[in-house]
């Protein structure tokens, strides 16, 4: 995983476990046992047809849960069924592949008496749809080992970009493409032919990199590099969008070389570059890392089309001399020059850690981490270790804007830098910064009462309470709880939130997608916090459909 | 056809006005010519043509051709250089070499020379396509087809992937880039549980797993019952299907007894190398036994013969157990008994009077029988000449020593008294013997000309082959091929002595000497020499023409 992202997905990973509305665990005494039977078939959600060759699994009763294969006629059976709640899920490929979104389709429940038998279920699957085409260059010639994705625009930590959601295998001999399983949706296609090609050039040494090459010009469908100006196709529901052509120009392709300096008079030996386009939005597209030598120090990335980019340069992998650089760069119609980097290990600050309440958990083995305000997949999030004392010293912060985190008890109530009163989730580091950086944490936190309203009998609603602020999202003030009508959250630092309470599937999505949340906003009920305390909100439940209807001008 | 012969008119024409553009004479050369499709005899466009030196590295030019297959390079340094051509879809071609078999040609370049009318028929690479179905006959996806092309390893017949693709969600793949030969096409499916038409379950039941078996076409898992295609050059084959087969899972499981110094949290690295998958890249499964029980279980295997590796590392030594299980359907219950390896000690010692590298030694060991390793064992050779190779584990293997001295060769390695330069050294749990390697400076040579008969067309050139006659014509480090030059001279260096060989060749696969059959064929066909320690050998070598040697099936 790329440096530091781990940190912030753990607690998005506990969540997605939650896409079955999962029922209490069964008693581990003697397995249950009856002879209920659930029969039905599986359907095609488009066409109603029958659905051969599709896995239901009957989730509910057994830790290994019993799975079928469909027939011809799209028939499943499940015999000598305990009584109990049941829920069906089919897959196929080419089906169905929402599966962690927030458009899934909920699970069938059924419910089981004693020896029932239920006859006629349908389990309807939404058929994914395709896109099919072929690259030509200028001349009308087909082009091969292209690569072509379908993306959308999504969020990685808290950062709007590009996503992949399918596609990447390279144009036949004839220049097609084919991208499947395509869950409903609106998609961009960037197509990205491979590597350098020969260039017409006169007599230079074999591997000089001065030598010419060429390559195409990626692009999105529709043109060029911009994705503002990029066409978007809708894919409905087992749509075969074919004729999706491109036609791919050839342009200049060369290499960029330079060396790598580090802080260690050893050198860098594990260090790397890595060659990003300059607009955030393109990162997940095109990437062109490239090796060290670590005698010469020396790198060179091959196939850099004109544009312009970032150049990062890394080493440490994470250990204690991790260090960073980067540079941006134009890359025009001639032959760059050699950049050199020097790596660079970041500033250290120290700083202390106090507690604005006398009864408070010791420091010690508490963790300081610093997060980027706009992440860097590669750039090291420096932390450290509070001594007992409370101090501790951070080392490797880069300038930048950074966020503080604590996993102590209580929350970041204040923080200071150099004397000066920062934010806690924005706050910048200069080049030359000095600590110290105090750290005072509140003790005080809140217990929060939800009562949902408009739940059916039974029924389960997840409840999501996040910051109002939603530049703030991500620095664990996020809360996520799932039950009935009455659901409790607990430790909320003092400030301005709103709730949430839906029963639609994957809802931990949304607390990832500021633009979501933004587009929900009248349909969630505002918490003021205090320190400490209990409160009480009430909020109306918003239903699968109606969520869906509300995020309907969404990428989701 | 005509349409090529109008085509090649152009060409031609295109070319003239080329030439007297460059007709006055000057310091520099010029090179011009045209590239065909060699099956239709169409001008290929954009083709990318290639002019280079001699030198290492080479000094390269490239050019493309234009519409009507011209190409041309002005302004070029006399000199000696070798032309290419190239293209996607087709095999690429070396001026002078009407096959890739056959020795590149070379383009003496004087002051003023124009060479015209060069022609390139560079053929259409093949592409073998098909569909893969499952036991329903329904189309499966991600199975891998290979091409596998027979050859030899260690005189062993053997085969290698030389292309491959996998199938996409309609179970079509292509394997495009075919060169003409014969193939064995395999179908390798994805390890997992084969997902069939089951619509009825019963709680508390399970299913018996199956996985798929790979599959060989025309439809067979035994090679004796393969049928080789053989594709003709340019051929696009379709309908090579495979119906693959499922078969029930024989669960393989067991227990790895460790050193009694094994860490708490450590595991052993286990993995089955299926033993009947005819291509030298194994298909393999891993697992692991992990402390403090050390049991494993392969779930997914079905029956057949397979070779257990199991590896291990405790205070930075290597472990390894190995056993061949031949698993029957009902599963089997194994005990994998890890040993160290043993530390491999010897010197290396330099004879006779010259230059002597610098030093340091390395010697390193490379697997002689394919079983995995995580590294190459290896030491570096101190002052005093000793060495100790840590960790070597019992097998066959490969001794490379390294720098050999410059024009020498290595004289003796020698395993206590046992001869390791001719044969395979094998190591044991109780090998004690050290392992005495000598380097000589003085290496021979072995020159001579390519003897051309009066009716041979074009020049003198050939690949040279010095093959070892004698007891030691096993050993395949011994064989060398060289170039001959335009007026037929070649020459071996660092020669080790002994009996040889030599064969002169109009065309020949740098592979073809591993093959038995092949070696036995040619037997006749040259008289055996001796070469000296340190001597100079010249030796005159009728060239074989292309077709001349009928080679029995050495398979």
């Amino acid at each position: 995983m790329t440096r530091a992202s781990l940190a912030l997905w753990l607690p998005f990973a506990a969540m997605a476990q939650l896409q079955k509305l999962v029922p209490p665990p069964p008693a581990p005494a003697a397995l249950p046992t009856g002879h209920g039977v659930i029969e039905g078939t599986v359907v095609d959600a488009a066409t109603h047809d029958p659905l051969r060759k599709c896995k239901v699994t009957l989730g509910g009763s057994r830790q290994t849960e019993p799975t079928v294969v469909t027939d011809a006629s799209g028939r499943f059976l499940f015999r000598e069924l305990p009584a109990g709640t049941y829920w069906l899920n089919g897959a196929k490929s080419g089906y169905n592949q929402a599966q962690s979104s927030l458009s899934a389709d909920p699970n069938v429940q059924i419910t089981l008496g004693t020896d029932e038998t239920k006859k006629g279920v349908e389990v309807a699957l939404v058929p994914g749809g395709s896109i099919s085409g072929r690259i030509l260059n200028e001349d009308g010639v087909a082009v091969r080992n292209c690569s072509v994705t379908a993306v959308q625009p999504g969020y990685e930590q808290g950062n709007r970009t590009l996503v992949i959601k399918a596609g990447g295998m390279g144009t036949s001999d004839k220049g097609e493409y084919r991208i499947s399983d395509l869950p409903p949706g609106r998609y961009y296609l960037f197509a990205r032919c491979g590597g350098e090609l020969p260039a017409p050039h006169p007599l230079l040494p074999r591997g000089d990199p001065r030598t010419p090459h060429e390559g195409y010009a990626p692009q999105f469908y529709g043109g060029g590099l911009d994705p503002s100006t990029a066409t978007k196709l809708a894919v409905g529901a087992g749509a075969n969008l074919e004729g999706i052509d491109f036609e791919v120009r050839r342009t200049h392709a060369f290499t960029l070389r330079g060396t790598v300096a580090g802080t260690d008079p050893e050198g860098p030996s594990d260090a790397m570059v890595m060659l990003q386009p300059a607009n955030p939005l393109m990162r997940n597209l095109m990437q062109l890392p490239s090796s060290i030598d670590p005698r010469s120090r020396a790198f060179q990335i091959h196939g850099v089309m004109p544009g312009p980019y970032r150049l990062i340069a890394l080493s440490g992998g994470g250990g204690a001399h991790e260090a960073y650089a980067q540079r941006t760069i134009e890359i025009g119609a001639a032959p760059p020059e050699p950049v050199d980097l020097v790596l660079s290990t970041g500033v250290e600050l120290k700083g202390s850690v106090q507690f604005d309440t006398d009864e408070h958990p010791s420091p010690q083995n508490a963790q300081i981490f610093l997060m980027p305000v706009r992440p860097d997949h590669f750039q090291p999030q420096p932390h450290a270790e509070v001594n007992k004392d409370g101090t501790f010293t951070l080392t490797g912060a880069m300038p930048g804007h950074w966020r503080l985190t604590l996993n102590t008890s209580g929350y970041v109530k204040s923080l200071s830098l150099g004397g000066q009163q920062v934010s806690p989730y924005d706050f910048q580091i200069a080049a030359g910064a000095t600590g110290p950086l105090q750290v005072t944490v509140g003790g005080k936190t809140a217990d929060i009462s939800i009562a949902v309203t408009g739940l059916s009998a039974g029924g389960q609603a997840s409840v999501l309470v996040f910051p109002e602020d939603l530049d703030r999202l991500g620095s664990g003030l996020e809360r996520m709880g799932i039950g009935g009508s009455q659901v409790g959250v607990a430790g909320l630092p003092p400030g301005r939130y709103r709730v949430l309470a839906t029963d639609a599937p994957n809802p931990w999505i949304l607390q990832q997608r500021p633009d979501l949340l933004k587009a929900l906003e009248r349909s969630t009920q505002p918490l003021d916090v205090p320190e400490g305390g209990r409160v009480s909100v009430t909020v109306e439940l918003v239903s699968r459909e109606e969520l869906l209807r509300l995020l309907a001008d969404e990428e989701l | 056809m005509g349409n090529a012969r109008l085509h090649l008119a152009i060409a031609w024409l295109a070319i003239g006005s080329f030439a007297r553009a460059l007709a006055a004479p000057g310091p520099y050369a010029a090179v011009s010519g045209v590239v065909l499709n060699d099956a239709t005899g169409t001008p290929l466009r954009r083709a990318v043509v290639t002019l280079s030196t001699l030198d290492t590295p080479p000094l390269e030019a490239v050019t493309f051709t234009e519409s009507n297959g011209v190409f041309g390079f002005t302004a070029i340094p006399p000199g000696k250089y070798r032309l290419r051509a190239s293209m996607d879809g087709f095999q690429r071609a070396s001026f002078g070499a009407s096959t890739p078999a056959r020795p590149p040609g070379t383009l003496n370049l004087a002051a003023g020379d124009g060479r015209y009318g060069i022609t390139f028929r560079l053929r259409p690479l093949g592409s073998v396509s098909g569909v893969v179905l499952d036991p329903d006959g329904d189309p499966l996806s991600n199975v891998q087809v290979r091409l596998l092309r027979a050859g030899f390893e260690r005189h062993k017949p053997t085969y290698e992937s030389v292309g491959w693709a996998s199938t996409d969600q309609s179970g079509r793949y292509c394997v495009t880039d075919v060169l003409p030969g014969q193939y064995v096409i395999m179908a390798l499916p994805p390890q997992e549980p084969a997902a069939l038409i089951q619509p009825e379950a019963v709680m508390d039941q399970p299913v018996p797993v199956k996985m798929y078996a790979l599959d060989l076409y025309p439809g067979t898992s035994r090679l004796s019952a393969a049928a080789p295609l053989l594709m003709a050059p340019g051929k696009q084959v379709e309908g090579i299907d495979f119906h693959l087969t499922a078969r029930a899972v024989a669960p393989l499981r067991g227990k790895v007894v460790v050193p009694d110094n094994a860490q708490p949290n450590s595991s052993v690295q286990i993995e089955a190398f299926a033993q009947d998958v005819p291509d030298r890249q194994y298909q393999n499964m891993g697992t692991q036994a992990i402390a403090p029980e050390f049991n494993f279980e392969f779930p997914f295997l079905i029956a057949g013969p397979y070779l257990i590796v199991a590896t291990f590392s405790v205070q930075g030594r290597e472990y390894r157990a190995t056993d061949r299980v031949d698993l029957p359907p009902s599963g089997q219950e194994i005990s994998l008994h890890l040993d160290r390896g043993i530390d491999l000690s010897g010197r290396v010692d330099i004879e006779g009077e010259g230059d002597r590298p610098a030093g340091p030694f390395r010697v390193t060991l490379i697997s002689g029988d394919s079983l995995p390793v995580r590294s190459q064992p290896a030491a570096e050779v101190k002052p005093d000449g000793t060495f100790t190779i840590p960790d070597v584990f019992p097998g066959i293997w490969d001794i490379n020593v390294q720098p050999v001295p410059h024009e020498g060769y290595i004289k003796a390695m020698l395993l206590g008294d046992q001869d390791v330069l001719n044969d395979d050294m094998t190591i044991t749990a109780n090998t004690r013997e050290p392992l005495h390697i000598v380097l000589s400076t003085r290496g021979a040579r072995v020159a001579g000309t390519v003897m051309v008969p009066q009716d041979a067309p074009k020049s003198a050139r050939a690949r040279v082959l010095l093959a070892p006659a004698g007891k030691y014509e096993h050993v395949l480090s011994y064989y060398a091929i060289a170039l001959a030059d335009d007026t037929g001279h070649f020459e071996f260096k660092s020669v080790t002595p002994g009996q040889y060989k030599l064969y002169a060749f109009e065309e020949l696969d740098p592979a073809s000497y591993g093959d038995p059959g092949f070696m036995k064929a040619l037997q006749k066909l040259a008289e055996a020499f001796d070469v000296p320690e340190g001597g100079r050998v010249t030796r005159q070598v009728p060239l074989i023409q292309a077709g001349q040697v009928a080679v029995e099936n050495g398979r």
